[in-house]
């Protein structure tokens, strides 16, 4: 929007100018050279005209209130679009002038409501919002009083969407929609949060990972988790188990599934089959195959089923903290891992309370809880978070 | 000079007096059989005796035995139908409303017309008493034509006559034929059936004296002839003597014989007015039985003429009996034949009688695409050689009105034409426009194409009468009979303007059913449209603006001697999408620049016709822009703009996006000085302001 400052002329006749008159009023619409404003000194009364064609925005001095040369009286608007409704004469008055023959329609002629919008719709207007199932709320309206106009409507149909997006399921999101809602239903889901210092681990990882990766067993944090995960279900041993009708089946092995997310495509648990047995290296080198053939589609099938856990690292994407995390069934917890960030925490350091910056991320286990309580959820989440934490910088 | 009937011993050797009899017997019973039965049955709702006037028309109808002959009556003629030939059954059928016989059940019964390939037709008679004479004179005038110009033998003896009563002899038609009769010395026989009222007006009030033969004694180049209606030999030999005054060419006759009126005007009418004495005096006037006195026993029995009497009774229940077995018409046909109707294949439903294609005329060849030749011309010269071109290729073309000939018209438009193909085809007419109009429908009907000019728009008000009838001709007679002319009319402002000659006002033709209305701006269109006109089927309204008559802007290369423009068509001037503007005539170059000054991107339509008008090229504009403005120079309230703007607003309300506006003349005359008149005109100014206004709405 571009504005010019109506001023007051410098050269004056007379000692001080006053202002009489103000001829038009904010939102009038002013052609270059129309008289907007009457001074009055004591000698003469002076005209200031329009720097330029535009709108009147502001009036800066009221009447009776002196002006000084140069002083600022009010703001033209040169990029405003006149109202139209301001050239229009007031009918009451002035029906002659634009029709001084009687003639032509009182709809062109007046605009009836003053300073109200003009709500009601053409009868074209009223068809296109029909047709396209818009609401006139949504159109902002150019015409006189601001109508909205048939070209409003076109305008509004083509920068919105048309009509609301119907995108049709694929086999994946029904997939999906199946599985969330029959997990949810099946198991209650609570979530118990910790919270990691992953200051041992970044060391580990700053110290190792340039070996690792030479061995094809690019260190990614997810390596640790998966490790840690394993060891926590030493201590917590049910949380790798399946609810049956009568038992519950306790699983030997870790099969721990990580969550990669295909964009589009969607979510896909490729399986560290026995990751209780991985050392390290093998978890990161397992895991760089999965993650690689997952992005590729070059999964088989066997390395998406028998999965007894899974993590989603869903950090990755920003989020801090997600819950639940919907248990990917028939398996009774699920570990989220929220965004790795430097806080400042408080340690204690030579028996004082010290304010350090470390390395957190929250971590929570989604449990089914027929099948754990709080109790063995926390002590698997105790041991999970102390293995990342005590994690020893040699190998 | 009245002639005197001679006594006569013995019955004379024309008419045939059984013929006489047989006809006047019929016309009584049927009198007899609508008063008595079907008015109280309330079968017929109009009815109109001819007790007393029925045979002096008898008489009458039987002298008309030339194939060419031609009647033009009023509604109390149908004795001179039935003589000559009209069927019962088509009579009454028609009384009573019924398909069939004059009109279909459109019209009244006693509103007669007779189309006759072999014998003398009745040209439609009209509800106006006084209409019946101008036309008249114009089929005599067409009697005329045929046999000096077209040469056509066969019209050698014709005559029109036209009927009226005492009443008539003071209307506006009748004074206008008078002088037409007497002036251009046509073979025409005023018949005047004086029976001293018209409905309860007594006669003197008519004309001086009450005897227009009288009056009109002394009036020169008409024979007068002046009788008793009710005595036999009398009135018999009265009319042969005039018709044969009038077949030898002589000139125009009027014979008035009196006759009394022996029932009320109509049925309705209880004669109030009339005391006994009167009403016993009139019956014993009674023509029937004095026929019988005279002739029987000399010309017949007293058995035959009961016999006579018997059967003609017993012929008009034959006759009612086949009527009444006439169904009504569908009534959703009742919207056919206004105009000129085709079938499926498109050939035309051509009328029995009247137009050019009826006498086989030669189809030209026509196009519309036009191809231009030369220089540009005026619209002054482009009408001025259409009518050249259709002069010299059709022998039944005639150009008249006032100052055509060798003025050449106070517009110039006929100039040399007259020269050219000689006064018996392009002449000055008497300064009467119901004679113009008139005449021209008796020319259509007799197979001419006549062009009547119009001096100045305003001056056709006299003409009225006869403009809205020739329009509803086709409609009224069930398409038996149709009239097509072309009138030519300058309508508009010029340099400054007054109410007499400025008048645009062409709405008002448009609401006349049965005319179409051509409004060209521009040279080209001109040609087009009144070439079609003069070689259509339908009578039509051809007006000249006067203001484009040379104007820079309606100039155009003429077109070719083909270009024929289909009534109906828009033509788009200027392409847009901000606003559609509907206009014609003078208005077209207005609102051309008025367009330019609001650089507005507007569709411009000039929709050079008005009846009809090209509705889909409108709505199919108003479709893409959403707005329109109608623009015309005629003045607001009424003015055709109006029904453009229904018509838009009810068939193209979902596609507007602001108020259908017009721009006009306010409701006043044109005012006479340039200033007043300019500023009262549609401005290209005030047309630019409206087309914003209506743009930003």
């Amino acid at each position: 929007m571009s504005t010019i400052d109506i001023l007051m002329p410098f050269e004056q006749e007379g000692s001080k100018s006053v202002i009489r008159a103000w001829l038009k009023k904010p939102g009038d619409a002013v052609k270059q050279d129309e008289p907007i404003v009457e001074l009055e000194t004591d000698k003469v009364a002076v005209e200031v005209p329009s720097p330029a064609d535009g709108v009147l925005q502001s009036i800066a001095l009221n009447e009776g209130d002196e002006a000084a040369p140069g002083a600022t009286l009010g703001v033209l608007n040169t990029s405003a679009i006149p109202d139209a409704r301001s050239e229009t004469p007031d009918p009451g008055t002035n029906a002659k002038s634009s029709d001084p023959l009687g003639l032509g329609s009182a709809a062109l002629r007046a605009s009836g409501r003053d300073d109200e919008i003009e709500m009601r719709l053409s009868p074209l207007v009223k068809r296109l919002l029909s047709e396209h199932k818009l609401s006139p709320s949504e159109i902002a309206g150019s015409g006189r009083d601001g109508r909205i106009t048939h070209t409003d409507v076109e305008a509004h149909i083509k920068r919105a969407p048309l009509g609301p997006r119907k995108i049709p399921h694929d086999p994946m999101r029904r997939s999906i929609a199946e599985h969330m809602s029959r997990s949810v239903a099946t198991a209650p889901h609570v979530t118990a949060v910790f919270e990691a210092d992953f200051t041992a681990i970044a060391a580990h990882r700053a110290k190792h990972k340039g070996q690792y990766e030479k061995a094809g067993a690019p260190l990614t944090y997810s390596a640790y988790i998966v490790r840690a995960a394993a060891e926590a279900m030493r201590v917590s041993p049910n949380v790798n188990a399946r609810w049956r009708d009568d038992f519950l089946e306790v699983f030997t092995d870790v099969n721990i599934g990580m969550g990669v997310a295909l964009g589009e495509m969607g979510l896909i648990v490729p399986v560290i089959q026995r990751a209780q047995t991985l050392s390290l290296k093998e978890t990161a080198a397992r895991l760089a195959d999965l993650t690689g053939r997952a992005r590729s589609r070059q999964l088989k099938p066997a390395d998406v089923q028998g999965g007894t856990f899974t993590i989603s690292n869903h950090g990755v994407s920003g989020s801090l903290l997600a819950t639940p995390i919907i248990i990917n069934q028939p398996q009774s917890a699920i570990l989220g891992v929220g965004k790795l960030e430097k806080r400042v925490v408080v340690r204690d350091v030579n028996g004082a309370d010290a304010i350090q910056v470390r390395p957190m991320a929250y971590v929570s286990l989604t449990i089914d809880h027929r099948v754990i309580d709080g109790r063995q959820t926390n002590v698997w989440l105790t041991r999970f978070v102390e293995v990342l934490e005590s994690w020893p910088l040699e190998d | 000079m009245s002639a005197r009937a001679k006594p006569s011993p013995r019955p004379a050797p024309t008419p045939d007096w059984a013929r006489v009899v047989s006809l006047v017997q019929r016309s009584r019973a049927m009198d007899t059989l609508e008063e008595t039965r079907l008015i109280p049955e309330k079968k017929i709702f109009y009815q109109f005796s001819a007790r007393g006037h029925d045979m002096g028309q008898v008489l009458l109808g039987l002298q008309l035995t030339h194939p060419k002959d031609a009647i033009c009556g009023y509604y109390r003629s149908r004795p001179i139908l039935l003589a000559l030939g009209v069927r019962l059954e088509d009579a009454l059928g028609s009384s009573m409303g019924r398909a069939g016989g004059y009109s279909d059940g459109r019209d009244i019964g006693a509103v007669f017309n007779y189309p006759n390939a072999h014998g003398a037709s009745a040209l439609p008679m009209c509800g106006g008493v006084g209409a019946q004479y101008t036309p008249t004179a114009g089929y005599a005038q067409a009697v005329e034509y045929h046999r000096r110009v077209l040469n056509d033998r066969a019209f050698d003896g014709a005559i029109g006559v036209a009927l009226g009563g005492d009443a008539s002899v003071a209307t506006n038609g009748f004074w206008s034929a008078l002088t037409m009769a007497t002036t251009l010395k046509l073979p025409m026989l005023f018949y005047v059936e004086d029976n001293g009222y018209g409905i309860s007006t007594p006669g003197w009030l008519q004309t001086p004296g009450s005897n227009i033969a009288e009056n009109l004694a002394s009036f020169s180049g008409l024979k007068v002839y002046d009788g008793d209606g009710t005595d036999p030999d009398a009135a018999s030999t009265l009319i042969r003597e005039a018709v044969s005054h009038v077949r030898a060419g002589r000139g125009p006759a009027l014979l008035r014989l009196a006759v009394p009126r022996l029932q009320g005007h109509s049925f309705q009418d209880t004669q109030a007015y009339k005391s006994k004495d009167e009403i016993a005096s009139e019956w014993s006037r009674d023509p029937l039985p004095k026929l019988k006195a005279r002739l029987v026993p000399s010309a017949m029995s007293a058995a035959e003429w009961e016999a006579l009497e018997t059967e003609a009774k017993e012929e008009v229940e034959r006759a009612l009996r086949v009527a009444e077995q006439r169904p009504i018409a569908e009534p959703r046909g009742v919207t056919r034949f206004v105009f000129s109707e085709t079938d499926d294949r498109g050939k035309v439903l051509l009328q029995q009688e009247g137009g050019l294609w009826n006498a086989s005329c030669a189809r030209p060849p026509a196009t519309d695409e036009p191809t231009p030749e030369g220089a540009r011309i005026n619209m002054i010269t482009a009408i001025r050689r259409t009518l050249d071109h259709e002069l010299s290729i059709n022998p039944r073309v005639l150009v008249f009105g006032e100052d055509v000939g060798p003025k050449g018209g106070v517009h110039g438009v006929t100039l040399g034409l007259q020269e050219k193909y000689g006064s018996d085809r392009v002449f000055d007419t008497s300064l009467s426009e119901e004679g113009i109009i008139g005449r021209a429908v008796g020319m259509a009907i007799a197979g001419l194409m006549p062009v009547p000019e119009i001096q100045f728009r305003k001056y056709a008000d006299p003409a009225c009468e006869q403009i809205n009838d020739c329009g509803t001709m086709r409609w009224r007679t069930a398409n038996r009979f149709a009239a097509p002319m072309v009138v030519r009319m300058p309508v508009g402002f010029f340099k400054c303007g007054d109410p007499w000659h400025s008048q645009t006002n062409e709405v008002q033709f448009v609401h006349s059913p049965g005319w179409r209305v051509a409004c060209p701006s521009n040279a080209e269109d001109a040609v087009g449209l009144l070439r079609t006109a003069l070689r259509g089927n339908d009578p039509v309204m051809f007006l000249e603006h006067r203001n484009m008559l040379d104007a820079a802007s309606a100039r155009r290369p003429y077109p070719g001697d083909d270009f024929a423009l289909r009534f109906g068509i828009a033509k788009r001037v200027r392409e847009g999408g901000d606003i559609t503007i509907v206009t014609w005539g003078a208005m077209v170059e207005r609102c051309e620049a008025g367009a330019d000054k609001a650089g507005a991107s507007a569709d411009i339509l000039d929709l050079r016709t008005l009846s009809p008008w090209d509705r889909e090229a409108v709505l199919a504009s108003v479709g893409r822009t959403h707005r329109c403005l109608i623009v015309h120079e005629d003045i607001m309230t009424g003015g055709f703009g109006a029904e453009i703007a229904a018509v838009v607003a009810d068939e193209g309300f979902l596609d507007l996006d602001a108020p259908v506006a017009r721009l006009t003349m306010p409701d006043i005359p044109s005012p006479h000085h340039p200033a007043l008149m300019e500023w009262a005109l549609p401005s290209v100014e005030r047309i630019a302001a409206k087309i914003e206004e209506m743009v930003r709405f």
